[in-house]
């Protein structure tokens, strides 16, 4: 090996030191006996995994998150998949601008969208939290799942449906055996995005929730403020392990190369 | 690629009826109307409502304008107050983004070319890079506010490395804001370099080496270049993202260091000053818009956006 690439190894080592050092170091945070943020931690203990259930509205928060993440990202597959067969398929006009209209919650900043949310709601007397939240939060998921599925409608043969159907495939045969399969990856990918981006905002969720139903990452944040102690480490350790739960699916699913977009 | 071929029936189908399902392109185009309904109504309509309020004024507390007025763009744009606001973001997205790229590159790089090769050590980079994408911003915020403390990680390998002598204060700093800002948008700069460099030409850089360009020239002449849309797109997702990050900033500077978005859910949770936070709220998305608009300008003219198949 050339001193050239020995020093590039080492520095993209460093780099994925830096990567993963905060997660690293909050796992052993949590395990760690002190009521300090200590790390390595010198006694281990599970005190701060026990302590989760003395924090009030935990459990509640955590059942809304995951109620607002499964809707939302339902509403975003099937939006997103019907404007994403609409826009390859459908003679469109003003195709690319209404694309772009559909994927701009992505580039918009998620306070902004919370904001006017926010205003919009209060002007027209819409009063219902939970419902409100949960469009909120299909405005934000649904561009990752037109992008995902335009992508690989945009990869689909549409002749193969015909060659299907000139075999004898009655339409909706075709639809199921032939179309469905190979856009899966796209939709489940997509899925994905949804229900992570779902399951973590703050920005938008914060103007949207009432006192009475904080979702997960407002709970977390209201409780580093009042009692900074390493249960949230539990917290964040918990959720990483659903994280690489959910990488999981998706590597199995769509491949963790084509995920990340470098295939 | 899949059994389509169902044992034809007695009853053949006539393809003219998948035509009319799926292959008729006009019917299609009907699909896009609720998901474009469900986006006016829950971000055109709300969007609109932002950029009125902010050319009204609204009496504090009060939910109902008073008239038209350009007052709060006048401050927001000349207030010293709003300037320095304005400033301090730019500055720390700006840092955030190139520590980012400086860092990023390589790794980018590395994971681009090591799949020719040394397909597990693209696979590894592709984990550790992209995990951090699925591991919410709240959990890793959380954990810089954990690293940056005067008794923290950060602080400890730096006294131990003998590189100072006594901890440094970086939490409720710009500088530890942008390493957080940095560490948590960094996969956003490598994932679209490396899927850039990954499809430049090999031979682009076996011709150069066979003309004697030295690595370095390579790399200036050949390498950074090429991969300019990589960079420019990653620049642009890492600034966006850092100058509207809302949940970093308030947790890793505890909402002390005044940044944009930091300021405008001040106006509306706190100081109920809705005009003024929504005037800053469109300075803000036009500042973006502005950043994406130019990166798009410049590299993706050719419209990756909708390239319809072949």
């Amino acid at each position: 090996m050339s001193a050239r690439r020995a020093i590039l190894y080492a520095f993209c080592a460093a780099v994925a030191v830096f990567i993963l050092a905060p997660i690293v170091v909050v796992i052993g945070t949590s395990f760690s006996a002190s009521p300090i943020y200590e790390f390595p931690p010198e006694k281990l203990s599970l005190r701060w995994y026990d302590n989760l259930k003395e924090v009030p509205g935990l459990w509640s928060a955590f059942v809304l998150s995951v109620e607002v993440a499964v809707l939302s990202t339902i509403a975003a597959v099937v939006l997103g998949t019907t404007a994403a067969f609409a826009l390859v398929r459908g003679n469109v006009p003003l195709r690319e601008p209404l694309t772009l209209f559909l994927i701009s919650p992505l580039m918009l900043p998620g306070i902004i969208i919370g904001i006017a949310l926010l205003m919009a709601y209060r002007s027209i007397g819409f009063d219902s939290a939970f419902w409100g939240l949960v469009c909120g939060h299909i405005v934000i998921t649904t561009p990752y799942a037109v992008r995902t599925v335009l992508a690989s409608l945009q990869l689909f043969q549409f002749s193969q449906l015909e060659a299907a159907a000139t075999l004898g495939a009655r339409p909706g045969v075709a639809f199921m055996k032939v179309l469905v399969p190979q856009i899966m990856p796209g939709i489940v990918a997509g899925a994905l995005f949804a229900f992570v981006t779902s399951f973590d905002n703050y920005a938008v969720t914060m103007f949207l929730v009432d006192a009475r139903s904080l979702t997960l990452p407002i709970r977390i944040i209201n409780y580093t403020e009042t009692s900074p102690d390493p249960t949230v480490s539990a917290i964040a350790t918990l959720l990483f392990l659903i994280s690489v739960a959910a990488l999981y699916v998706g590597d199995r699913m769509v491949g963790l190369k084509k995920l990340s977009g470098v295939d | 690629m899949n059994e389509a071929a169902v044992p034809a029936r007695s009853a053949q189908p006539s393809p003219g009826r998948v035509s009319t399902f799926l292959l008729d392109i006009r019917p299609a185009a009907w699909l896009l109307a609720l998901p474009l309904l469900f986006m006016i109504a829950f971000l055109a309509l709300p969007l609109s409502t932002l950029v009125w309020a902010s050319l009204h004024i609204y009496e504090p507390g009060s939910t109902v304008p008073s008239g038209f007025s350009l007052r709060y763009y006048v401050s927001v744009l000349t207030d010293s107050h709003y300037l320095t606001i304005i400033g301090t973001s730019l500055r720390v997205a700006a840092a955030a983004t190139v520590v980012c790229l400086v860092i990023g590159y390589p790794v980018a790089y590395l994971m681009a070319v090591a799949g020719r090769e040394r397909p597990w050590l693209q696979m590894l980079l592709v984990v550790v890079v992209f995990t951090p994408l699925f591991v919410g911003v709240v959990v890793r915020a959380f954990a810089w506010t954990v690293m940056l403390r005067s008794d923290g990680v950060v602080n400890n390998l730096l006294i131990w490395l003998g590189l100072i002598s006594a901890p440094l204060r970086l939490l409720f700093t710009e500088t530890g804001l942008v390493i957080a800002l940095a560490h948590v948008f960094l996969p956003l700069m490598i994932l679209p370099i490396a899927s850039v460099i990954q499809k430049i030409d090999p031979s682009f850089d076996e011709a150069a080496q066979t003309l004697g360009a030295p690595p370095f020239t390579r790399v200036l002449h050949v390498l950074l270049p090429l991969s300019l849309p990589g960079v420019s797109a990653g620049c642009a997702i890492v600034f966006c993202m850092s100058i509207s990050a809302y949940v970093i900033p308030t947790l890793v500077a505890g909402g002390r260091l005044l940044v944009i978005p930091v300021v405008i859910a001040k106006d509306f949770m706190v100081t109920m000053n809705w005009s003024a936070g929504a005037a800053m709220a469109v300075v803000l998305v036009v500042l973006t818009s502005l950043v994406v608009a130019l990166n798009t300008l410049f590299f993706e003219r050719r419209a990756r956006l909708m390239t319809r198949p072949a």
